[in-house]
């Protein structure tokens, strides 16, 4: 077990690291539907996050 | 102590400019009317405790359109500390209508006197301290453009709402109207706070359904006759005895404040309008204008940035680099796959075109700033007209070139339910910034980088809204006059490249954001898809998931020339958001693997000059995104309508790509299985267009009408 771990740790850590980013950007598109507004959208509403820039 | 700013004006006067420069934000500034359809807030610079609230612009406080009311509702039931009251002073009259129903709201007011370095460049002469002595209001000059003014306005605002300064002079009408106003006054005084009195007691004499005070039956039977007297009285509604009050005392309050110096005389603007908006120049004009927006953007410019990019960029550096640390890691071989087939493949893929996108942006962004982008408006307005629109219904469309989602909320500047509809229905139809991967991808892969099959995305998306207003205004849920449409066209001027520069960057960067999330999201879900099997154990590509998926829809798509199961599934994708259209071919034909000088990586594409253009055709015209999707939803206001949109729009697009592809292999002199079923969906959708009106429906308008 020990082995099969230092032989593939660059697997696992880039592994991690993709499954993290995969797993924000899932949450960041589902915030968004919730708000009914599209990921990055700069539309004109005032409950859209990307235009409170204050 | 906290303290609420509300930015009141008519459309286009420069408010959400100085809402900007007031706060330091970065709203989107159009250059007409109607971009702003909900308030947004912001905090003062240097004052954290006031909030600004940049509202829709209005004409007058009896608001006719869903984001007029958004302003009027915020003004009488939020009422902030001070209102700043933009006035545009090249245009007096009308600015100063709104002015005197804001002042008569009782809360302070400070009146911000844009465009005023206009008025002095004509050499005019405006009287400001006559203004301050006629309103009471605290008058400052500003130039929201350039900034002027901004740091004053603030701090009289912040005074002026400390001190609760209300302005003192409140506009008169006649003897004889006034007493009728005391009267209703009277009547309502214990139901209604003594700041709104005046305001609802003319609110009440106008008839406005829409003011919110709670009246005995017998209180409401009064004012009922009063009102019934007074028009008889006036032998006018009352309504239009209040506006015509208003105008008289403001055209004779004119006369003392606006000295026109200069002698009338055509000015620049004028004259380029007289070429840019004649009746037959003014069509192939902004045809040309188009075709070489497009032309620069997809075909010399933008192509040549695109072939650095996927070359370059995506085809050498990023892969190599990737490549190393991989092998320097020593990863497993599906991890490599992962990152170079999937995530470099997908998401590199739709980033490649984004030079093409940022100078479509730019160009587009150049156009409306000059000012020639709300003249488009106004000439398609004679060709929409024709076909049962009106030109309101081509500002959601142009604002709809970024994103279909803000042209979507745009469309409720239109009072016409009908109109609206079809304008919710039809705004996808223009090309978004999301499709233009796939124009480029087609313009580029298969016509040689062609600015005429690029520009034709854009026609053809114009054809489409036009052909579905021809069709839908024949059903009863859509029939009606067509809103009239009365546009004030802002003066030509100088770009201003810091908001050219902003509004670019603001869609470049909501692209590149879009790529970092749902574009990689999805190219890790299709690179999985496309190498697991359903026992979950990695496989060719034919026998993945997404292959056994895509080999059930495929048939589908069989009669438009593209019945590969990877386009069927790219399609389908391109529901989640248009761009995964290219980052699934991208990952589907390996482009990460492919390192070919540019377009010519997409060679690998199994298409025909003709398939190719009509899988454009019913990428373009067929549902939008899931995002857009819920946005037509929330402004059409029921499931029923949004079902019917997106029924409408695919089975538009795929009837119109069946005939494109069918009728172009029977010109070559191929008949297949599927040309006798397309020339009958062709009839048929040439019924739609021609069929005559149904006579009971026009019976009925008749009557409606008489």
């Amino acid at each position: 077990m020990f082995k099969f771990i230092i032989d593939n740790i660059g697997t696992i850590i880039v592994s991690i690291i993709l499954l993290t980013l995969f797993v924000l950007a899932l949450v960041k598109i589902i915030k968004a539907y919730k708000k009914g507004k599209c990921i990055g959208c700069s539309c004109d509403c005032d409950k859209c996050k990307y235009n409170k820039k204050d | 102590m906290s303290i609420k700013i509300g930015l009141v004006g008519n459309p286009n006067s420069g408010k959400t400019t100085l809402f900007n420069n007031l706060t330091g934000s970065m709203q989107y500034v159009g250059n007409w009317p109607g971009v702003t359809v909900e308030k947004k807030e912001g905090r003062l610079k240097n004052f954290k405790d006031a909030i600004v609230v940049d509202l829709p612009g209005i004409y007058s406080l009896s608001p006719y359109t869903l984001e007029e009311v958004v302003s009027r509702n915020f003004i009488i039931n939020e009422k902030p500390d001070v209102i700043i009251n933009i006035v545009d002073a090249t245009n007096l009259e009308r600015n100063l209508y709104l002015t005197t129903q804001v002042i008569e709201l009782g809360i302070p007011v400070i009146i911000a006197l844009n465009m005023i370095d206009i008025v002095e460049k004509k050499g005019d002469i405006f009287n400001i301290e006559k203004l301050k002595e006629i309103t009471g209001c605290e008058v400052v000059e500003v130039s929201a453009l350039k900034g002027k003014g901004t740091n004053e306005v603030a701090k009289k605002a912040i005074e002026v709402a400390t001190k609760n300064d209300n302005c003192n002079r409140l506009f008169k009408f006649t003897d004889k109207v006034e007493s009728i106003i005391n009267g209703i006054e009277d009547l309502v005084k214990d139901t209604v706070p003594n700041d709104k009195l005046r305001f609802t007691a003319i609110k009440l004499l106008e008839k406005d359904e829409k003011i919110d005070v709670d009246l005995t039956n017998q209180t409401k039977l009064i004012i009922e006759d009063i009102v019934k007297k007074t028009e008889k009285d006036f032998d006018d509604d009352t309504e239009s005895i209040i506006t015509n009050e208003r105008y008289s005392y403001i055209e004779n309050i004119v006369k003392t404040l606006y000295l026109k110096k200069s002698i009338v005389k055509i000015s620049i603007s004028d004259k380029i309008d007289k070429v840019a908006t004649n009746r037959w120049a003014a069509i192939p004009i902004f045809l040309v204008v188009m075709f070489l927006i497009y032309f620069l953007a997809v075909s010399t410019l933008g192509a040549m940035g695109t072939e650095w990019v996927n070359t370059v960029l995506f085809g050498e550096w990023i892969p190599d680099l990737a490549e190393k640390g991989l092998t320097a890691i020593n990863s497993a071989s599906w991890l490599n796959s992962l990152i170079i087939d999937g995530i470099i493949g997908g998401v590199g893929s739709v980033l490649g075109f984004l030079p093409q996108m940022a100078i479509l942006f730019l160009l587009l962004a150049l156009l409306e700033d000059v000012g020639y982008l709300s003249r488009i408006a106004f000439i398609l307005d004679k060709v929409f007209r024709k076909f049962g629109l009106s030109g309101k219904s081509f500002i959601p469309m142009m604002i709809g070139t970024g994103c279909s989602i803000p042209g979507i909320m745009a469309s409720r500047t239109i009072e016409n339910e009908n109109d609206r509809r079809i304008t919710i229905m039809t705004t996808s139809f223009i090309p978004c910034g999301a499709k233009l991967p796939i124009i480029a991808l087609v313009a580029g892969a298969m016509f040689n980088d062609s600015a005429i099959i690029a520009f034709s995305a854009y026609l053809l998306g114009i054809t489409a809204v036009l052909i579905s207003g021809i069709i839908l205004k024949k059903f009863k849920a859509f029939r009606g006059k067509e809103s009239p449409f009365i546009m004030e066209l802002p003066s030509y001027h100088v770009p201003n490249f810091k908001n050219i520069a902003m509004h670019t960057w603001e869609r470049i960067k909501s692209f590149v954001i879009k790529a970092g999330t749902i574009i990689f999201a999805a190219a890790v879900i299709i690179w999985f898809a496309s190498n697991f099997s359903w026992s979950l154990r990695m496989v060719q590509m034919d026998e993945s998931i997404l292959a056994s998926i895509g080999k059930i829809i495929q048939y589908i798509f069989v009669p438009l020339g593209f019945g590969d199961w990877k386009s069927a599934v790219a399609t389908i994708l391109g529901l989640v958001a248009k761009e995964n259209v290219v980052n699934a071919f991208g990952i589907l034909y390996n482009i990460g693997d492919v390192s070919q000088a540019g377009q010519e990586i997409w060679n690998v594409l199994p298409y025909t000059a003709l398939s190719a253009y009509s899988f454009l055709v019913f990428n373009l015209l067929c549902a939008p995104c899931i995002a857009a999707i819920a946005a037509i939803k929330r402004e059409i206001g029921s499931s029923k309508w949004m079902w019917i949109t997106i029924g409408f729009q695919t089975a538009l697009a795929y009837v119109l790509a069946i005939t494109i592809y069918q009728m172009g292999l029977l010109f070559g002199g191929t008949f297949t299985v599927y040309t006798i079923p397309a020339m009958l969906l062709f009839v048929g959708l040439i019924y739609f267009i021609v069929r005559p009106t149904n006579k009971r429906i026009r019976l009925n308008e008749g009557v409606n009408n008489v």
